[in-house]
């Protein structure tokens, strides 16, 4: 087994280096926008991520020595074996990702990473503290490693996966050239992962290739005519990093403990966020059914009224 | 041994540089502090972000332009709009999810039942402005116990 290096560890200086150019980008051009607080917010959530990635990750990392044994090939550490697994852990990626927007209960941990009302590149490392409870890793982590690709080899290209994703976190760059904007996932593509605009919920999922995205129907482009709107469709009201963390977590619970039956508190845990038996809480369908009924509205009166 | 005292010197570092990136980012400045230009303006930052809300002239905004109460037409919800930073936060509040009102002198005191803003406050024009939006808002309030 080769010797690899945490890229993330790695990575630190760079990211440290490219928030404060874009800080200064932000300051003397106004095309980025950085607020103290909700940047203190942000990189304390970036610190609680690697420290309970410490703490916790050892789960995961059991889990993976336990399955280990049965993967169905040897894979071994060849290159290609290397540039399939990025590829194959970018897939799982969006499936994850996916997930972790449609089942509540993965949303609870993923929204971190989207309740920053600004899209700058201290928002990428805006990340959740107790991502390993949520147990997401057995469901989307076993596949490779069942498949027989090395554990470190698996943990390295995705931890080269999200160093990737650091940099698509602005606002300083527009639409790229058509090519990479085609196959690769862009600060313009992720922009529209970040926004509350109805027509933007719950699309470009991707990780690196947004390919995945155009593949499974869920890719839609920024639009000029359509500036993004950032954060999530309840907005917080804190920037206390402890609050950020457990906001969505005691929902869930709060919600549970007040279901009336078994299969209402399984909707509340389990289903997407924002369900509720009566419908009447607002999840992305709903949001998006009403934002489409809006259009049609505008676009042909006689509907309104002929309803 | 070695390895935690590593781990506590590169976390140490981790927070201060945290802490220097948060001071260069206040040192700089270059964000602005987001304001309400009026009630109208309000409710229409309220109507983007809840799809559907549909403001009413029944409005108020604080002093300092930074809070704005806003109903909705036919009085279903209440309407929030709050600065935050150089950004705005919004509500579109049931009467369940109000706690409280209170008025002292023209300060109107509201507690929401909301963990990520369990309160917020307007300094209204005078003591009987924000008497008469406690008043309002209690009878808004009220529809939530006659449902039960
Ligand atoms: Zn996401
Ligand atoms: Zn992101």
């Amino acid at each position: 087994m080769p010797n690899l290096p945490d890229p993330i560890f790695v990575a630190i200086p760079a990211f440290v280096i490219l928030v404060i150019a874009e800080m200064i980008y932000a300051r003397t051009s106004g095309g980025a926008r950085y607020e103290p607080r909700d940047t203190a917010a942000s990189l304390t959530m970036g610190l609680g991520n690697t420290i309970s990635g410490v703490l916790l990750g050892g789960i995961a990392v059991y889990w993976f020595t336990l399955i280990e044994p049965f993967g169905l090939f040897d894979i071994g550490w060849a290159w290609w074996a290397f540039a399939l697994a990025f590829l194959l852990d970018d897939l799982v990626y969006y499936w994850s990702h996916r997930f972790a927007h449609t089942v509540r209960w993965w949303w609870a941990d993923h929204v971190v990473h989207h309740s920053s009302q600004h899209y700058n590149l201290s928002t990428a490392l805006r990340q959740p503290w107790l991502s390993p409870l949520t147990l997401k890793f057995i469901v989307f982590g076993s596949w490779l490693v069942l498949l027989g690709f090395p554990p470190a080899m698996i943990a390295f290209v995705a931890a080269l996966n999200l160093v990737y994703q650091f940099w698509i976190h602005t606002e300083a760059i527009g639409k790229m050239w058509a090519p990479i904007e085609w196959i690769m996932n862009t600060p313009s593509h992720h922009r529209v992962h970040h926004a509350t605009n109805p027509r933007y919920l719950d699309r470009n999922y991707a990780g690196v290739f947004i390919i995945w995205d155009r593949l499974f129907g869920t890719f839609e482009a920024e639009r000029k005519d359509e500036p993004c709107r950032y954060g999530i469709v309840r907005n917080l009201g804190t920037f206390n990093p402890i609050k950020i963390c457990l906001h969505e977590w005691l929902a869930i619970i709060r919600d549970v403990r007040g279901s009336k039956s078994v299969s209402e508190a399984l909707g509340y845990w389990l289903g997407p966020p924002g369900w509720s038996p009566d419908g009447s809480r607002d999840s992305s369908k709903i949001l998006k059914a009403r934002w489409k009924a809006r259009q049609e509205e505008k676009s042909d009166p006689t509907k309104v009224a002929a309803e | 041994m070695s390895e935690v005292i590593t781990l506590i010197i590169v976390i140490g570092a981790s927070a201060l540089a945290v802490g220097l990136l948060v001071a260069l980012n206040a040192f700089m400045g270059g964000w602005t502090r987001a304001r309400l230009s009026d009630v109208t303006a309000a409710g229409e930052r309220i109507g983007v972000d809840v799809l559907g809300f549909r403001p009413s002239p029944m409005a108020t905004l604080d002093a300092e332009r930074r809070t704005a109460l806003v109903f909705e037409q036919g009085g279903a919800r209440l309407g929030l709009a709050v600065c935050r930073g150089d950004k705005i936060t919004v509500r579109a509040l049931r009467p369940n999810e109000l706690v409280s009102a209170d008025a002292v002198g023209s300060e109107l005191g509201l507690r929401l039942d909301d963990y990520t803003l369990p309160q917020v406050s307007l300094r209204l024009g005078d003591p009987t402005q924000a008497q008469r939006w406690v008043d309002d808002i209690k009878a808004f309030m009220s529809q939530a116990d006659s449902k039960d």
